[in-house]
């Protein structure tokens, strides 16, 4: 009965239960594409970070994570690296030896990031090879340097130069070497562009007199949602205290920060937006009861309980509300799934500057339903705050005043 | 035996211009099967009694007793209860609820009593059959006629048995051939299934075919008379 009267009731002022509707529909619809491309976007940043330099896990010893220092290095295990790589979900797990050196030219010193690869396995990482822009990668057991494009601007260096590179060795001596540049890359993050050189790791174990030596172990995923539990797994097999395991989270916190802060805004957005919905819907509901003060002490005088006249007008609302997020998802749900699997393509300037960082010029949308799903909770939330003062009018209600009305 | 008696009642509205005895020391009883108009003056009170008897409003001093139990001691709840229980409502206009059809507003509140789909078929038709509109029921209130409405409102109060139905007016709305008509069926259920009509009327005509004329003057009542 109550639902009846709730469904014919809403059909009474077509216009204004439509444009309700649709209030609630075009908030809903914004606001979850909105979400999708945000969340997408964020996404694809990361991914793309992580992908270009940090990993989703690092291994260091817990010397190291405290004071980067050549002292703390770990020798390289190849068991290790391969349980590592065996484990469900892991991409590939690559070895790292990174180092502060200076690089001298005859025009110039500068203090650069130092880091040692296996040009092999580094390819399924940070892919330096795909980066060259001048010059080549390395060749099978071919050693050298390849360096970002501003330091090698700086410096002045082109492939086929050597540079000097000096710096901390290991067991307090000193170290010093003469690199052929074998080529040179454009790095994404512009800051590591600065400052960035690329060796490979017998090279650099050379150099620094470290053999065998790692920094870290970076690692891969398949699947940035499996991140921490692939990081508890890596955990147990260094149990012995001398090693940290970390997520990109743990160990960037400022890249999370960033994009909380930038999600808040758009938080801040989204709570305009459902403001002003709960503005016209609460205006709605107003009108409704007082459109009907008559009818309704009709009903309480015949003898309608008032928690059965409020659940009618509760029951209006989640109509309504239920109509426009239904309206709202099948709308939506291809869409963002659309833009999910052909994200939108930016070409241009807009395309130049995502290319300049390193990023695929798109900005795909990600469909998630748990995102999805807070917004129709908010919308619904919405609807329950604003049902609650014509709830409350109705209970006050005095059947003599209504029915003189 | 008494079906309504009401016991001294006073119900005082407190105005900044001082206080309305809007009814003032009223004590009636009312048979069942009684068939009486309340009338009096703009103002007089017929309404305020009507609403107290109904248990819509509640007096300031007094008792009103229904079948001997004083209603007066209910809670808000247990009153909604008893009035649908008890009591058959006939407003002066806007009786029905406009988005349900003639049928559904009389089964409305047999729902509320939550009696069962068949019993509250049959009764349906038969009340709509008592005043006149078994071929109405599919129809919205929209479009009847201010008298067909009225007897639907007739209807719908019939609907439930109650021990007495109230009607504040009933015919003010109707030309008077649709008075005369809502009275006829008044009437004729009145003889025929001794339902008990208490109502207010300005319409000397319907005051005509009252069969107890309570007349109220500020609040009081000044003559009771029975034909
Ligand atoms: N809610 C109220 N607040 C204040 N005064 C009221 C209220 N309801 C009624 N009154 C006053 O009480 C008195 C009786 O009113 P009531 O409506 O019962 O008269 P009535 O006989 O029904 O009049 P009418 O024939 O015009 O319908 C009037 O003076 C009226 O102004
Ligand atoms: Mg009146």
């Amino acid at each position: 009965m109550i639902l009846i009267l709730a469904w014919r009731n809403i059909w009474r002022n077509r216009r204004r239960t439509l444009i309700t509707i649709a209030s609630v529909f075009f908030a809903l619809l914004f606001a979850l594409l909105m979400r999708a491309l945000q969340v997408g976007t964020y996404d694809h940043m990361l991914r793309s970070m992580l992908d270009a330099y940090t990993g989703y896990i690092q291994v260091y010893s817990t010397d190291y994570y405290y004071d980067r220092s050549i002292d703390h290095l770990f020798e390289q295990d190849e068991a290790v690296m391969a349980g590592i790589s065996e484990i469900p979900g892991v991409k590939a797990a690559i070895p790292r030896l990174e180092t502060f050196a200076l690089a001298i030219t005859a025009r110039q010193t500068k203090g650069v990031m130092l880091l040692g690869i296996d040009p092999e396995r580094e390819k399924l990482l940070s892919n330096p090879a795909g980066r060259i822009t001048q010059g080549r990668y390395y060749r099978a057991g071919e050693g050298g340097l390849l360096l970002a494009g501003r330091l090698a601007a700086y410096l002045g260096v082109e492939p086929g130069d050597t540079l000097t590179l000096m710096g901390m060795g290991c067991q307090g001596a000193s170290a010093a070497g003469l690199f052929v540049v074998r080529g040179i890359l454009k790095l994404p993050n512009p800051d590591l562009d600065r400052r960035l050189i690329y060796i490979d790791l017998p090279s650099v174990r050379e150099y620094t007199g470290c053999s065998n030596m790692l920094s870290s172990i970076v690692i891969n995923l398949d699947d940035v949602n499996q991140t921490a539990a692939i990081r508890d797994r890596i955990s147990h097999m260094f149990s012995d205290k001398t090693f940290r395991v970390l997520t990109y989270e743990e160990n960037s916190p400022e890249l999370i920060q960033q994009i909380d802060s930038d999600k808040a805004s758009g938080y801040i957005f989204l709570g305009l937006l459902y403001l002003i919905v709960g503005f016209g819907v609460f205006g709605t509901v107003l009108m409704m009861i007082s459109e009907r003060r008559k009818e309704t002490g009709v009903m309480a005088a015949i003898g309608m309980q008032r928690l059965k006249l409020a659940l009618v007008v509760v029951t209006e609302m989640l109509w309504m509300g239920l109509l426009g997020i239904a309206s709202s998802y099948v709308v939506s749900i291809p869409l963002v799934w659309y833009l999910q699997e052909f994200p939108i393509r930016f070409t241009g300037e807009m395309g130049e500057i995502y290319l300049n960082y390193g990023l695929e010029p798109i900005m795909p949308a990600r469909l998630d339903l748990m995102v999805n799903l807070w917004q129709a909770l908010i919308v619904l939330l919405i609807i329950f705050i604003s049902v609650i003062y014509p709830v409350i009018s109705i209970f006050k209600m005095k059947e003599t005043e209504a029915l003189r009305s | 035996m008494n079906v309504l008696e009401t016991r001294s009642i006073t119900r005082i509205y407190k105005e900044a211009a001082g206080e309305i005895r809007a009814v003032d020391g009223i004590s009636l009883t009312f048979q069942k099967g009684e068939f009486a108009a309340i009338v009096g003056p703009s103002g007089s009170g017929k309404t305020t009694l009507l609403n107290l008897m109904g248990g819509l409003d509640r007096p300031d001093t007094g008792s009103i007793l229904v079948d001997a139990v004083d209603i007066c001691g209910l809670n808000a709840r247990q009153l909604v209860d008893f009035r649908l229980y008890n009591i058959g409502f006939v407003f002066q206009a806007y009786n029905l609820i406009p988005v349900l059809t003639a049928e559904e507003n009389v089964e409305f509140i047999m729902q509320l009593q939550k009696r069962p789909r068949a019993e509250r078929r049959q009764r349906t038709h038969e009340v709509l059959a008592a005043v006149g509109l078994a071929d109405r029921m599919k129809s919205r209130p929209a479009k009847l006629s201010g008298g067909q409405q009225q007897r639907v409102a007739v209807a719908r109060a019939l609907a439930s048995k109650p021990k007495f139905v109230l009607a504040d007016e009933p015919t003010a709305n109707l030309d008077s051939k649709s008075a005369e008509n809502l009275l006829e069926i008044m009437e004729k259920l009145n003889r025929e299934e001794s339902i008990t009509f208490i109502f207010s009327t300005h319409d000397p005509r319907v005051v005509a075919r009252a069969r107890r004329v309570i007349t109220l003057v500020d609040g009081k009542v000044i003559r009771d008379e029975t034909a």
